[in-house]
């Protein structure tokens, strides 16, 4: 039974998932932080992920705060804590594939190219969708498994 | 106008307005229970208010967003009609909200 992974900080993807994705794979689960994510991602077949995590509560982000406005924003910790909600589910990502979790995994955002291609040579199998396009991003996922 | 700004503009309003809208099917009344979901994505943004509102806090006064501002006034005014499961009402409010998806990438690449 195909499972998909859905990763995301609210539940219109899984919504979408659902409705629209649901003959491709039978078994839907959803998690809406790196925790939820590490915890479901054995036995999924392929991630469907949100890249910005504007609802998040700072303390379930993904990320040290500290650190990046140390490292990035002159110690603004402000500016990081909205660099790791913008970035949270490349972050995730990041965590899974650490765990040893390669499935393939899609994004619902308009990357440029090179950022795709970035992604690529960090994380192995992920592509990028613009939209909730459902026939595109059944075609990407199957592409890259 | 930043990037970050346009980026934001392009996910929280333009990628969930039209989330239904790119999947309901091309010939035939659409399906009846997709109606309460398109309204959902057309009146209800995820962060709260309606995505008019969401836009209407974030965007700049940038004339090159007025049509994007038109179109989504059109949209809150199908609103009746679409959650009455007008079919001419919810095909008009799809296609203005791929409009306002589209333009909101397109404003959002330039951006960057």
């Amino acid at each position: 039974m195909p499972r998909l992974l859905v990763i995301e900080d609210g539940d219109e993807y899984e919504e979408f998932a659902r409705l629209f994705l649901a003959e491709r794979y039978e078994d839907i689960v959803a998690a809406h932080s790196a925790v939820e994510a590490l915890a479901a991602a054995d036995g999924c077949d392929a991630l469907l992920i949100d890249l910005r995590f504007e609802r998040a509560e700072p303390e379930d982000l993904l990320g040290d705060a500290d650190e990046v406005a140390e490292r990035l924003f002159a110690g603004d910790r402000d500016r990081a804590t909205r660099w790791l909600k913008e970035q949270q589910g490349t972050l995730i990502l990041g965590a899974l594939r650490d765990a040893g979790h390669a499935q393939p995994a899609v994004f619902v955002h308009d990357f440029p190219a090179r950022r795709v291609k970035n992604l690529q040579r960090l994380y192995g199998k992920v592509g990028a969708v613009p939209s909730f396009d459902a026939a595109a991003i059944a075609r990407t996922l199957e592409s890259l498994a | 106008m930043s990037d970050s700004v346009a980026a934001r503009l392009a996910h929280d309003v333009g990628k969930y307005v039209a989330r239904i809208a790119h999947n309901v099917p091309p010939d035939g009344p659409i399906p009846s229970g997709l109606v309460p979901l398109l309204a959902k994505d057309l009146y209800e943004h995820p962060g709260g208010g309606r995505p008019s509102a969401r836009f209407a806090e974030l965007a700049p006064d940038d004339p090159a967003l007025r049509p994007v501002r038109e179109a989504l006034a059109a949209i809150d005014a199908l609103e009746a009609d679409v959650r009455a499961a007008d079919d001419a009402a919810c095909r008009r409010a799809c296609a203005l909200a791929l409009e306002v998806e589209g333009a909101l990438r397109a404003y959002a690449a330039e951006a960057r």
